[in-house]
């Protein structure tokens, strides 16, 4: 009788047990139940936390959690996710894309990228004036307030850069932008004046945080500082950090005293995903409302979807290979070990000639990038270079089989060309194990070299071991790309003789003419004159083959259209929402019905929630029962 | 409750095994070197751990890897900047002075400063130990709850259709690659069913009050524990199910049912604690890993977890965060280690012997 009693409440817990008492195992059963109920209801949610040993202990942990994330977030909030990995949300040390994006966000620059073509326009600075030998800066600061009401002035201008001047731990992300400076001084509160050693033509687009004085003259660990120890951080920008949930969540809320007015969303959290599959799973069922870095794969599912607007956006960033031409490091000693060959023109332009970079947009990006000239992408219309008719190259083997011939490279017995010792012309390509699109690419490649006669080994590694071949110079050709800032200087000091062989330099190229044109270009303040400079020093590296340049990767983006609209691009024409160099995107996002979608997704889980602490709360009512029942048996078992 | 139900079931073991009478001679003698045996156990866990701490320092700058490349990437940066990262990070001092410096700071308690976070690396692990503790041992608890029992059942009815489905099921899931798994878990019960989140340990920005705090964490952890569980509970059911069917036609048993005992009984007090000790040493082994967290699962439910903290570091190299990370792991491992070897001998008589 007892028994089958037993068996029938162990029914009633959902599942069917062979056998009936306990002794000494009984809290193992008792884990089983559990655990039963865990896997029989996925609705069954807080079985976890009330009948674990280990989930008891969350609750302290979810407060320790919250303790700066627990900030009443009324209003709006649109997610974006990121999978990057935010290194610190102190300004002065951030480097990762990711942070700077959340910086960009929290503090004003004197200057910012316009959203049209990210050329200079004024931010904290309403206007500026340069003295006659171009040395003295004059900034104008504008009448406006930091988040926490007080009054923004040139003093914090001034304390911000004499900070990272004099302070090696405040110039980690941004001491490149100060180097050329003299001093900084606020000359009164509406007034900075910044000299520089020498004229500095990308002086606008500087990009340095200016942060409070009277926050930050209280840090007295400037590298250790996370900027999370309180909240909310002071800032100036459109958005103020008011949480921070390390490897999890940033949370910002919007400023009311931005000075061009406050965003329409309330709340803006960036939450990290640790894949983009799990992210594109996130933004379908609503977690997150935008999220970016797609896969084409991902693009295409999501495309069609309702609710979801994808985009396609210009975006900043090229793609190509490098060559190591054997140029020597500053010091004169020899970079590495690259094939002889890559030092002869010829041999430069004929792979570039060999090379369909139409196929390579349509088959391997599958048309989402356009074929690339040079260094600086057409969203940056002032810098990017556009070869002139009769200097343009293209896919052409004919062509460049017939300059290898003349060149003196001819070809030998199994179709490889003879270099000028008589060795077959052989050419290590190295790339990353994790980049399909790489090994994609690297079976074209094979194909059109032997076209022309030249061999090509792809050495695919892993990414740090590719990092160290790159630097050592141990490689001939190598994937590589480049994000480029709204300032040409810094890709193009990329190209010259002095980083050859350091972690800076992108081609190790080195040519005197160019290192000239590079140090004009830097002294030229009018930003016509500018332009001519760097349009010449492009058209240097295109005729000189500094790299085989290939394409344009357009950014794959997507956003919950039913939550969210006005998404302000950069460029404007065609660019993308995330990864601005400016705040535009995330400034201009408005809610789509402010007061419906507020707290959607919060009640449908509270729902889940009710639902589950109810079965879950009969569930460990039937648990109990039995385990209760089976301790009394085992007594009477032992009684016998 | 009798102790003597363990201590029966084991001594039926060695009967037939034939060996309860030289036991008998050596339990004697085996007390009085405990103390001498535990220290020799320590001993051995702390040599092991400076090997650690060597090998570690070596190991990962022996590893590919540039740091100064990897964080000035995409960024404007010029030779005085990545100087001064060489210097801050020591990176151009030569090795065994470095390795100097490292130790002299370990035996401060002082694990460095991450390259990449640019926080005490002693701060990031203890930041995401919680987390990966949560459920780490919430899947190793329910695992092996599950495991076991299912293990039990399938051998003492070995051959049933209960056994083959058991068996099956927990082979095909132990099989399945996990990222896979986590991802089709994911879509059917976070994205169709719409039943839980699809990320995290908390909601975005967390919620306030306890209780609900508790539930959002409570509810955030049911996908990644389920699939952990589903993945590895495979082991534990295996090694139960085949230890109990090495116990099934002991001799002790029949005498168990000869006195009129019930199969459960026989199966509850004989045979199962008998067909315990392999599992409880796959489990130790396990308990020492919790730390270590489960890399897949984390980056499948984005998890805050250690695993993926150490993974990220590699792709620097964090020389720091690795070593320390390092530190903590095999540690942890280490000294489950110790405590299983030094637990065994309590309860099992047979180390005592040895």
């Amino acid at each position: 009788m007892k028994r089958s009693a037993t068996l029938a409440r162990v029914r009633l817990a959902g599942r069917r047990q062979a056998g009936g008492g306990a002794g000494r195992t009984a809290r193992v059963w008792w884990a089983v139940a559990a655990a039963a109920a865990l896997v029989v209801g996925p609705g069954l949610v807080p079985v976890t936390a009330l009948a674990n040993a280990p989930a008891q202990a969350q609750g302290s942990l979810a407060q320790g959690g919250l303790a700066q994330g627990g900030l009443a977030q009324g209003g709006v909030t649109m997610r974006v996710s990121h999978t990057q990995e935010i290194d610190t949300l102190n300004p002065f040390t951030a480097v990762f894309l990711i942070s700077t994006q959340v910086g960009r966000l929290m503090y004003e620059y004197l200057t910012v990228n316009s959203a049209e073509s990210s050329s200079p326009e004024p931010g904290l600075a309403e206007s500026w004036t340069t003295s006659a030998d171009n040395l003295t800066w004059t900034f104008k600061i504008r009448d406006a307030k930091w988040s926490d009401g007080m009054p923004i002035t040139a003093k914090d201008a001034a304390f911000t850069y004499n900070l990272i001047m004099t302070n090696e731990d405040a110039a980690s992300a941004n001491g490149v932008a100060v180097a050329n400076y003299q001093s900084v001084t606020a000359t009164d509160d509406r007034t900075l004046v910044i000299k520089t050693k020498a004229p500095q033509a990308s002086m606008l687009s500087s990009e340095v945080p200016i942060v409070p004085e009277h926050v930050w003259s209280k840090v007295t660990d400037v590298k250790g500082f996370q900027n999370t120890e309180t909240l909310p951080a002071v800032s100036s920008g459109p958005f103020v950090l008011t949480g921070y949930q390390e490897g999890q969540s940033t949370t910002l809320t919007a400023n009311d005293n931005f000075w061009r007015g406050r965003p329409k969303v309330d709340t803006l959290q960036f939450v990290k995903y640790e894949n983009s599959d799990a992210a594109v799973q996130g933004l379908r069922k609503g977690d997150v409302d935008v999220v970016a870095g797609l896969t084409p794969a991902q693009f295409g599912a999501i495309k069609d979807e309702s609710g979801i607007t994808t985009n396609e956006g210009r975006n900043r960033r090229f793609a190509e290979i490098t060559m190591n031409p054997s140029n020597p490091k500053a010091d004169g000693t020899t970079f590495g070990n690259g094939n002889p060959v890559l030092k002869d023109l010829a041999v430069r332009k004929a792979l570039d000639h060999a090379i369909d970079v139409k196929t390579i947009v349509e088959r391997v990006k599958q048309g989402f990038a356009t074929p690339a000239t040079q260094l600086i992408p057409p969203v940056y219309p002032d810098w990017h270079f556009t070869p002139a008719a009769g200097q343009q190259r293209g896919y052409d083997p004919a062509k460049a089989n017939a300059m290898l011939d003349a060149a003196g490279y001819p070809k030998g017995g199994d179709g490889i060309r003879l270099d000028k010792a008589g060795k077959p012309i052989n050419l290590r390509l190295l790339g990353t194990s994790d980049n399909s699109q790489q090994q994609q690419q690297s079976e074209f490649l094979k194909e059109w070299f032997a076209a022309i006669g030249i061999g090509l080994t792809p050495e695919f590694k892993s990414s740090n071991q590719s990092n160290d071949d790159q630097n050592a110079g141990n490689f001939d050709l190598a994937f590589t790309g480049w994000s480029v800032g709204p300032d040409p200087d810094s890709m193009l000091a990329q190209q010259t003789c002095k980083v050859v062989g350091t972690e800076l330099s992108d081609s190790n190229f080195c040519n005197a003419e160019y290192d000239r044109l590079y140090a004009e270009q830097l002294a030229e303040l009018d930003r016509e004159q500018r332009k001519q400079v760097v349009q010449k020093m492009q058209s240097l590296l295109y005729d000189n083959v500094s790299a085989l340049i290939l394409t344009y990767d357009n950014a794959l983006e997507a956003y919950r259209s039913d939550r969210f609209t006005g998404f302000v691009r950069q460029p404007a024409d065609g660019g993308v929402i995330t990864g601005q160099n400016g705040y535009w995107g995330y400034y201009s996002a408005t809610p789509v019905t402010v007061a419906a979608e507020a707290d959607d997704g919060g009640s449908g889980n509270n729902a889940v929630l009710i639902g589950g602490i109810v079965a879950g709360a009969a569930a460990l009512a039937a648990i109990a029962v039995v385990g209760i029942t089976r301790r009394r048996r085992a007594g009477a078992d032992e009684r016998e | 409750m009798d102790p003597g139900g363990a201590g029966a079931g084991v001594v039926d073991v060695l009967a037939a095994e034939g060996v309860a009478a030289d036991l008998g001679r050596r339990r004697f003698r085996g007390g009085g070197s405990t103390v001498r045996f535990a220290a020799t156990k320590i001993g051995g866990g702390l040599t092991s751990l400076v090997m650690v701490v060597v090998l570690g320092f070596f190991l990962f700058r022996a590893m590919p890897g540039n740091p100064v490349r990897a964080l000035t990437r995409d960024r404007p940066g010029d030779l005085a900047q990545v100087e001064r990262l060489k210097r801050e990070w020591s990176l151009e001092d030569s090795l065994p002075a470095q390795f100097v410096d490292y130790v002299a700071d370990l035996l401060h308690g002082d694990l460095g400063t991450s390259f990449k976070y640019r926080q005490p690396v002693t701060e990031l692990i203890m930041g995401r130990l919680p987390a990966t503790l949560l459920l780490t041992g919430t899947a190793l608890v329910l695992a092996v709850a599950l495991g076991l029992w299912l293990g039990t059942r399938a051998a003492w009815r070995h051959g049933s259709r209960f056994d083959q489905l058991a068996t099956a099921t927990a082979l095909v899931l132990w099989s399945v690659p996990t990222f896979w798994l986590g991802l089709i878990v994911l879509m059917v019960f976070a994205v169709g069913l719409d039943l839980f989140p699809t990320a995290h340990l908390t909601s975005p920005g967390g919620v306030s009050g306890f209780v609900p705090s508790v539930l959002d964490v409570a509810h955030h952890l049911v996908l990644p524990a389920l699939t952990l569980v589903a993945v590895v509970y495979a082991q534990y059911l295996m090694v139960m199910r085949s230890s109990l069917l090495e116990e099934m036609n002991a001799d002790y048993l029949t005498t168990a049912r000869a006195k009129g005992l019930r199969d459960d009984d026989v199966r509850r007090k004989h045979a199962v604690p008998n067909a315990l000790l392999p599992t409880v040493t796959i489990i130790f082994l396990h308990v020492g890993f919790l730390v270590s967290g489960a890399v897949t699962v984390e980056k499948v439910f984005s998890w805050p977890g250690l695993g993926l903290l150490t993974y990220e570091a590699i792709q620097v190299p964090d020389y720091p965060l690795l070593q320390g990370s390092l530190i903590v792991l095999a540690g942890a491992v280490i000294v489950t280690n110790v405590l299983a070897d030094i637990l065994y001998r309590f309860i099992d008589p047979r180390v005592r012997a040895a």
